[in-house]
């Protein structure tokens, strides 16, 4: 199924769409308040964009250079391909030091590279920290939102939930309540676990360290607590400069939640003493999207989710219905880069009204490259000859003033002498919209009566 | 070919055309920087208490009771919960209160910069159930741009900048404070 | 100054009304128009459907019908923005660099061309406008609620001036409405349930009327609106400068 027949089984929920609309719209006007209060945002936004610009027309060099200044500071560092290595490598960590357990902070990652179903194949049990992300895996689910991974449930089925697997009473649904539990609950996991596994937000070349950011402070209770600390990251998320920081954190949660700045923004440089500090790099599609001359700005994503929480489709599809690791505007212009078959619907589920773009706090042009990915689509067009056929004769119709007009008149003319033509269900429009009426006559009519004269 | 050599190979082979990297940007003083630092913080959740430093202990006794475990990092501040003797990060699982001093603050955020340095155990500020940051009026800066500017390119273990207490919204988007880190944070302007 | 006019497909074809408003009025505001009878569709449609490579003809159809004006007008934010923004895939020779550059919307045509006040209108009625997307975002006839830039509305300018206008916004003030050509029928639902909102927005400030520089997410709304029959009526700004609103008093 593909995202329009995804969108609808959402909408068909209209309570819970009109819901999900409306919260999320919520937090797009927390972050205009707090962009609001930054009267230089735009230029913020600017030299964030160029920044990142920068690192990717010379990302083998800041590899490079953050590798070595990272090696210095002690930290083992490793590359990955793929997601299979990302996930082996992992594992060859935690088999190491016999490790069985890992508690993990968000990291879209490593969703994107499937890791806690490998290592749970491989007996490790992973624990999800964070409160959204641990909710989504006691369901079962993936995340539907980077930053908010359960704002597709309702707390009535999260209070279920919790009363299945944490033993709260149930029917308490509320949200103190519940969150008391599950700190209670990962409190226990934190003291006992032997390694612990981070995202990374920023990655410094300068300096050899990166910064990861919580509200919650689940990453921090994880890897100062654990003798193994693992981050994984995207080759993209590396800044030249340590100053650059300054920029990127005064945009990152002004974008995504509307607060100033997330509550910690932890920045890791050495391994605690006696603690081992490992950092995977890694490529999985990323050096190939570089390659795409037209779609190599979405690199510059800092996963702020601010497009998602503009983006009028995605609040009223959810996160589900794009089907991919990263959805919303974002995730449609990374993800048919990764699967153009698979995710050949996404590129088309929106109405390119542009939002994205203008929220987006290092001015990645989404819907132009939306605009872009639908040509590559069609010119694939996934074995469809029908469509081409069409839209070849269709192309010839209308750069045809002839044509156009016989065309024009036969529409005109059927509505005319069939009003209810038109409103057959095969034309989608109909279904919920009426046609428009058809008047007398066309402008090209009036004008040859009236204005063309003479 | 090694991961890392395909890796860096095939961006090397892409020769992509080189783009500026634009200077470091600094913007002028912003004014009222302890009211900045103030409302950001308020904003976040934080209480902030302006105090002139004589008699701090006194003042927290007022916010926490004499009976729960205390543990002071802070000059001036007597505690009765000590490092001496903690060996392993975990053992600080129950600690009530910490009072920890702050390097500096940022107004326009409310952050407030921690050093390993004065943390013994990283785990610290996250692990206590309240944290008490005390920071200096003299010592806030007005932005991200300063902040970073001050600590310089940092080569220490760690730092984090503090700027609320733990917090979620993760239920509905229903704020709660008290996630996995402290269920209060206040901060101490002196 | 030589302007040529152009009218999109389907306002020739459904809506001749808002085509007479606009010629009417470049003609009041002194202009020399000319219709070439010779123009269809500037390819849109196609190009956002991901076949820009067939919209190839129609796009050189329009940069020959329209290289000899000064200026191009249209009262369509969507296809001006198509013209000036996707044009890109025809060879660059100085008549398309032309076309491209002097394809201007009706509204920023007067405000940034004809910097000339208005014929004195009036329409005594509670208005909501509603800003089309390729018009906000892609021509900045106004600061979108995403940028930090100073406030300006180039279509509120000109609605200003009108006697006994009372303008307002819904309360998400430039949400899209849904309509986004293809995506309408595409995704269905989607474009439905966006397109009841904006309408609700509206009608939560109680307008009588919907106005845009853009007819196509009118078209869209008035859809919604005529099979749900609310009490509520789209009428392009043209027709309101034009005071040519149907069934106004």
């Amino acid at each position: 199924m593909g995202h329009p027949e995804e969108a609808s089984r959402f909408l068909a929920n209209a309570d819970r769409a009109k819901w999900h609309d409306q919260t999320l719209w919520m937090v797009r006007q927390k972050r205009d308040v707090a962009t609001g209060f930054v009267s230089e945002w735009e230029e913020l936004r600017s030299v964030a964009s160029a920044i990142k610009e920068h690192t990717l027309s010379r990302l083998d060099d800041y590899l490079t250079e953050f590798e070595s200044n990272a090696l210095l500071n002690g930290i083992k560092v490793h590359w990955a391909e793929n997601a299979d290595e990302h996930n082996r490598i992992v594992l060859g960590i935690l088999s190491r030091r016999k490790i069985d357990t890992l508690v993990k902070s968000k990291s879209i990652l490593t969703e994107e590279c499937h890791l806690n179903d490998f290592l749970q194949e491989n007996g490790i049990e992973v624990i999800d920290t964070d409160l959204g992300e641990r909710i989504v895996q006691f369901a079962k689910q993936p995340p539907s939102h980077i930053v908010m991974p359960a704002i597709h449930m309702k707390r009535g089925e999260i209070s279920e939930l919790f009363h299945e697997k944490l033993g709260t009473e149930k029917g308490n649904e509320d949200a103190t309540y519940l969150t008391r539990a599950a700190r209670k609950h990962l409190r226990d996991k934190f003291l006992k676990a032997k390694a612990a596994l981070t995202g990374v937000n920023f990655a410094i070349a300068e300096t050899g360290g990166f910064v990861v950011c919580t509200n919650e402070g689940n990453a921090d209770m994880g890897v100062h607590l654990a003798d193994v600390h693992i981050a994984s990251m995207g080759i993209e998320k590396l800044i030249p400069r340590w100053e650059d920081l300054g920029v990127f954190t005064r945009i990152l949660a002004r974008s995504g939640t509307g607060q100033a700045i997330t509550n910690y923004t932890s920045h890791f440089h050495k391994p605690r003493k006696g603690q081992e500090l490992h950092l995977i790099l890694v490529d999985n599609g990323r050096t190939k999207q570089l390659g795409r001359e037209h779609f190599r700005s979405s690199l510059k994503c800092i996963r702020c989710g601010a497009c998602m929480n503009t983006c009028p489709v995605y609040r009223r599809s959810g996160g589900f219905s794009y089907k991919s690791t990263v959805p919303g505007p974002i995730g449609s212009i990374l993800s048919p880069g990764i699967d153009l078959k698979k995710y050949s619907s996404l590129p088309f589920a929106s109405s390119l009204c542009g939002s994205c773009s203008d929220v987006c706090p290092v001015k990645i042009n989404i819907h132009d490259q939306l605009y872009r990915w639908r040509q590559e689509i069609m010119q694939h067009n996934n074995g469809q000859v029908q469509g081409k056929i069409f839209s070849r004769m269709a192309g010839f119709l209308l750069a045809s003033p002839f044509w156009y007009r016989v065309l024009s008149s036969m529409v005109t003319g059927i509505s005319k002498v069939f009003p209810g033509a038109l409103k057959n269900s095969f034309l989608v429009w109909g279904n919920q919209r009426e046609f428009p009426p058809v008047p007398r006559q066309t402008f090209r009519d009036w004008f040859d009566q009236n204005a063309g004269k003479g | 070919m090694s991961a890392k050599e395909k890796i860096l190979s095939r961006i090397r082979d892409l020769s992509l055309p080189p783009a500026n990297l634009p200077e470091t940007i600094s913007f002028p003083d912003r004014g009222d920087k302890l009211g900045g630092l103030k409302k950001s913080l308020e904003l976040a959740g934080a209480k902030v208490i302006e105090h002139n430093g004589e008699g701090l202990s006194f003042l927290l006794s007022n916010y926490f009771s004499a009976n729960v475990s205390m543990l002071s990092l802070v000059n001036g501040v007597q505690g009765n919960f000590f490092l001496e003797g903690i060996n392993q990060p975990g053992e600080l699982e129950g600690l009530e209160v910490a009072v920890i001093p702050a390097a500096f603050g940022v107004a326009e955020t409310g952050a407030l910069w921690l050093k390993e340095e004065a943390l013994t155990f990283p785990v610290l500020p996250f692990i206590v159930q309240h944290l008490v940051l005390v920071v200096s009026k003299e010592a806030i800066v007005s932005d991200m741009h300063e902040a970073y500017r001050r600590i310089g390119p940092m080569h220490r273990n760690f730092g984090v900048f503090v700027a609320g207490p733990s917090k979620t919204a993760d239920i509905e988007q229903s704020v709660v404070i008290g996630a996995h880190g402290p269920l209060s944070l206040t901060v101490v302007l002196k | 100054m030589k302007i040529g006019l152009f009218i999109p497909c389907y306002i020739d074809q459904f809506y001749p009304r808002v085509g007479i408003a606009t010629h009417q009025l470049l003609v009041k505001l002194g202009c020399d128009v000319h219709y070439v009878r010779e123009q269809t569709c500037c390819g849109q449609p196609l190009a956002n459907s991901g076949y820009e490579d067939s919209s190839r003809s129609c796009a050189n159809r329009f940069i020959n019908n329209f290289s000899d004006f000064d200026f191009t007008v249209t009262p369509s934010g969507s296809c001006a923005y198509h013209v000036r923004h996707h044009y890109d895939f025809i060879q660059q020779t100085s008549d398309v660099v032309h076309v491209r550059n002097s394809t201007l919307e009706l509204t920023e045509f007067i405000v940034d061309v004809l910097k000339k006040p208005l014929p004195k209108v009036t329409f005594p009625h509670k208005v909501g406008l509603h800003s089309g997307c390729h018009g906000l975002r892609g021509l900045r006839l106004a600061a979108a609620s995403e940028t930090k830039e100073s406030a300006f509305n180039k279509v509120e300018e000109l609605l200003n001036a009108v006697d006994g206008l009372e303008l307002v916004y819904p309360e998400r003030l430039d949400e899209c409405c849904g309509f986004g050509g293809t995506f309408s029928v595409k995704e269905e639902k989607v474009s439905v349930a966006m397109g009841n909102d904006r309408i609700h927005g509206f009608l939560e400030k109680d307008v009588a009327y919907i106005t845009s520089a853009d007819m196509s997410c009118l078209m869209h709304l008035d859809g919604l609106i005529r099979r749900q029959g609310l009490l509520v009526q789209v009428v392009h700004v043209a027709e309101i400068l034009n005071e040519s609103v149907y069934g106004a008093s």
